[in-house]
């Protein structure tokens, strides 16, 4: 059973390889490199076969039973040593809890992906007996991991968990942060308030139905017992209404709360009054189940996808420590305790910490993710390297020059940071508009009918006066927001469309202007292709292609092995890696040579060129045994659905590209984008941001960007969009985060938001009616607390049921 | 008659158990992971009873 084996049609005539395919009994993979074979199983690399392995020994090989492939493979995987962990100072920034028996730690793990794994990391103790307890958090990727210091270091769990193919994350930010405590208090508060409801609903009951059983001290008693029931509920419950009627009007910008809190205060004030002079059982269900579906309304508009975290800084890029140099020895030392003057060695793939200069010959530095530059840049012996790189290729020497905090990355992110009047924050325009009129008109329709009424007296003026502000209260208004943007978001969040709150959604609804970031934005990550343009090759040849390719790091070298994946690697000799130019090696007694034009024989290119003419440019060319056979050109890497984005978008709003690349694509994307967009190139991530300043002069603008370089651009713009290939990936601090296969919904993202609002307004036309039925008794004085007690609940649920269905609607229309 | 009023103040006595014990659960984190108790409880876990839960 753990052997899988798959056979391929095999064609001999039509020159095709031949092979039986294996596929790793981890990973469910081929296995391409030569095949690991032990104990009746195969697998595609050592970290399959060794996972593997631990779980056989520990009887765990339930694990391959739950899902299919639930390993990961371990090729991708990159193994770090973890050395900083056996730091006192680190471990107690990053524990929960420590004692001599115990210690408890939340830890990060990304490659969570399936129910497997839940179970094979809360099994963890069978693997070491150290291990006390572990409990997964599956949304989150992230486990609670009790243990014993005793029996096991946190670097071994650390380790341990990395050789199971689930290596811990941590971050720089981890170990600064401030043990956050989760706010809990919207569940209390709903708890209570939903109590209160029901129970002075239940005691209400009699009177609604208009039947007093009860003898009059009888039905005090009730009464009494209802106002120390509510007690809590306006104590603590409505507490955030007033906190924030107050600052509206303290900061004499009206919201949505305060004529909330003229309408609980009015209730309250009205039903004491009622209660102490015997005329009325008062509107304490009212007033109760008014903040219980205000405060229902408020928990469902916060659902927050805790697992997107859309405030990331730069310390989230960051690892936590970085290897050094000392006396010829390497040790692993924490961020911040790096000086200048240190020497770091940094692997392939592992990101430079901070800016200082090269001591190795040359290197290859990925800076995508910080500049927008595609292609690595390759930088000589003392040449400045800068904080955010990512290091291609061999390992390389630095000497520090700056500190982590004073770094070219952190000076950026600080830099973009700086953007006025970010407390906008959670504040809807739509309802602070509504809020604005409705206040101003209730409190004159409240005093226009208590100056009528007081020629009747003041008791029935007043009684008029608190009617109007009571009926009046704009609890169905407040919740149509909730629920109509908060079921759009829930909706969206399943296409892995993730919003930041509901205001994203009203601000999106306005955009008039979309600025689009090119690489990683428009940009595909994934199976990136390549054509072959040159002499026919025999399969011989594309094998050896292969062999040779697959000793490289190079992009271009990484893609043509998934070009030629088919054809099987052979042993290949003499491998010679030039970096920046391109790679040689012997194959079969072929010398096998893949690299730029400068690599080998500059002069057999112009007339390949010429044999051969195209459009684009070519970015490797092959030789075989001296002779120049063919050359390779990257497919168009733009997303597949690119010009129909731009077209649908263009239809009612500006569309710009600003890129940190090169101006290579500028033919192709004119061709893409209208004549009117701009398209600007080589921009500094300053010079972005103050494009977007420029343009939201005009126009309500929203960025689309993935890398660093974007920052301060998405942070400027009105939304923030950031791509991303995986939710628990780094992304800049952004409005929006969506899965970079989903951004040709953007489009149909805009449209629902626009066509939102508009049920927004007709919820508000529904309310108003409801409040003008209310308002027609209140007037006359006619406000008795069962109409209160069913109009109330009545208009909101309407509201609710109405927003919620026709939101769905929408959602399903636009196929999202 | 007055036997209501003691019905009626055993009643929100009971009432305020179910009450404690919903604030208890928020308390204890039960609403902070929604999702992975129902994965859990699919497990089969006859090989596993020597861990305990906490």
């Amino acid at each position: 059973m753990m052997h899988r084996l798959i056979f391929i049609h095999v064609d001999l005539l039509l020159d095709k390889p031949i092979k039986t395919q294996v596929l790793c009994a981890h990973c469910g993979d081929k296995c391409l490199e030569g095949i690991i074979a032990s104990q009746e199983a195969s697998f595609c690399c050592a970290g399959c076969q060794t996972v593997y392995h631990i779980l056989h020994d520990h009887q765990l090989t339930h694990f391959y039973s739950m899902d299919i492939a639930a390993g990961l493979s371990q090729k991708y995987i990159r193994k770090e040593q973890y050395e900083y962990l056996d730091e006192a100072e680190t471990q107690e920034k990053l524990c929960n809890y420590i004692s001599t028996s115990t210690i408890s730690i939340w830890l990060s793990l990304p490659t969570i992906h399936c129910t497997s794994c839940i179970w094979l990391i809360e099994n963890l103790s069978r693997i070491n007996g150290g291990i006390k307890h572990a409990s997964v958090n599956y949304l989150e990727k992230r486990a609670l991991i009790h243990f014993d210091p005793s029996r096991i270091s946190l670097r071994q769990v650390a380790v341990l968990l990395s050789q199971l193919g689930y290596p811990p994350l941590i971050t720089l930010h981890d170990t600064e942060q401030t043990k956050e405590k989760k706010d809990r208090s919207i569940y209390y508060k709903i708890g209570i308030s939903g109590f209160v409801f029901g129970n002075i609903m239940l005691l209400s009951f009699p009177e609604y139905l208009g039947m007093n059983p009860f003898t009059d001290s009888m039905s005090l008693y009730i009464r009494m017992i209802n106002v120390i029931l509510v007690m809590p509920v306006i104590l603590y419950c409505a507490r955030d209404y007033y906190r924030s009627s107050y600052q509206s009007f303290k900061q004499k910008h009206l919201n949505i709360d305060l004529p909330i809190t003229i309408g609980i205060t009015a209730l309250l004030v009205k039903s004491l009054y009622d209660i102490m002079a015997g005329t009325g059982p008062g509107y304490f269900d009212s007033l109760s189940g008014l903040i219980f579906f205000l405060l229902i309304g408020k928990w469902v508009q916060h659902i927050t996808y805790s697992r997107i975290k859309f405030d990331l800084d730069y310390r989230s890029y960051f690892p936590v420590a970085a290897t050094k140099v000392v006396d010829g020895l390497e040790i692993k030392v924490s961020l911040n305790k790096i000086v200048p003057k240190d020497i770091l060695r940094i692997r392939h793939g592992e990101l430079i910490p901070t800016d200082g200069q090269l001591l190795s010959p040359q290197a290859a530095i990925d800076y995508s993710f910080v500049t927008g530059e595609e292609d690595p840049v390759i930088i000589e012996e003392e040449d400045n390297v800068y904080s955010g790189g990512k290091v291609i290729g061999p390992m390389v020497e630095i000497e520090v020059e700056k500190s982590v905090v004073t770094s070219y990355l952190t000076q950026l992110w600080n830099d973009a940071n700086v953007k006025p009047d970010h407390n906008t924050g959670n504040i809807s325009a739509i309802n602070t508009a509504v809020a604005k009129y409705f206040t101003i008109c209730i409190l004159i329709i409240a005093v226009g009918s208590f100056w009528y009424h007081s020629s009747y007296g003041i008791d029935q003026a007043l009684h008029v006066f608190t009617s109007v502000l009571i009926i009046a209260c704009p609890c169905a208004i407040a919740l149509s927001i909730p629920f109509t943007f908060g079921n759009i978001i829930r909706l969206l969040a399943l296409r892995h469309i993730f919003f930041k709150n509901t205001n994203v959604v009203e601000k999106c609804a306005a955009i008039s202007a979309v600025v689009f970031d090119k690489t990683g934005t428009i940009t595909t990550h994934k199976s990136k292709q390549i054509n072959y343009v040159g002499l026919d090759l025999s399969s011989h040849e594309k094998r050896a292609i292969h062999s040779i390719a697959i000793h490289s790091t190079h992009s271009v070298c990484q893609i043509l092995c998934k070009y030629y994946s088919d054809y099987e690697v052979i042993t290949a000799t003499d491998i010679e890696e030039i970096t920046g130019k391109g790679i040689q090696g012997r194959v079969n007694l072929k010398m096998i040579r893949i690299g730029s034009a400068d690599f080998f024989g500059q002069n057999e290119i112009w007339s390949f060129k010429h044999q051969f003419p195209n459009d684009e440019s070519y970015s490797a060319y092959i030789w075989i045994d001296n002779k120049l056979v063919g050359a390779i050109m990257k497919k168009s890497h733009f997303i597949d659905e690119l010009s129909t984005l731009i077209n649908t978008l263009s239809d009612d709003k500006d569309i710009s590209l600003i890129s940190g690349d090169n101006d290579n694509d500028k033919p192709y994307l004119q061709k893409v984008f209208n004549r009117w967009s701009h398209l600007l190139f080589n921009k500094s991530p300053i010079e972005k941001l103050h494009f977007i300043k420029q343009l939201s002069l005009n126009h309500k603008v929203a960025m689309v960007g993935d890398g660093l370089n974007d920052a301060g651009a998405l942070m400027q713009s009105d939304v923030g969009i950031a791509v991303s290939q995986d939710a628990s990936h780094f992304t800049p601090a952004s409005d929006m985060i969506i899965n970079n296969e989903q951004i040709y919904t953007l489009p149909d993202i805009f449209s629902v938001c626009r066509s939102a609002v508009r049920i927004i307004y007709a919820s508000y036309a529904i309310a108003i009616c409801y409040n003008i039925i209310g308002l027609s008794y209140a007037i006359q004085g006619l406000l008795s607390p069962i109409i209160a007690a069913i109009l109330m609940p009545v208009s909101s649920i309407t509201v609710v049921v109405f927003g919620y269905i026709l939101s769905t609607v929408l959602v399903k229309r636009h196929s999202l | 008659m007055y036997i209501i009023l003691v019905l009626i103040i055993i009643s929100l006595l009971i009432a305020f158990c179910f009450l404690l014990s919903f604030l208890w659960a928020v308390k204890d984190g039960q609403y902070e992971d929604r999702y992975t108790p129902s994965i859990r409880i699919l497990f089969d876990d006859k090989k596993t009873n020597d861990i305990k839960d906490e």
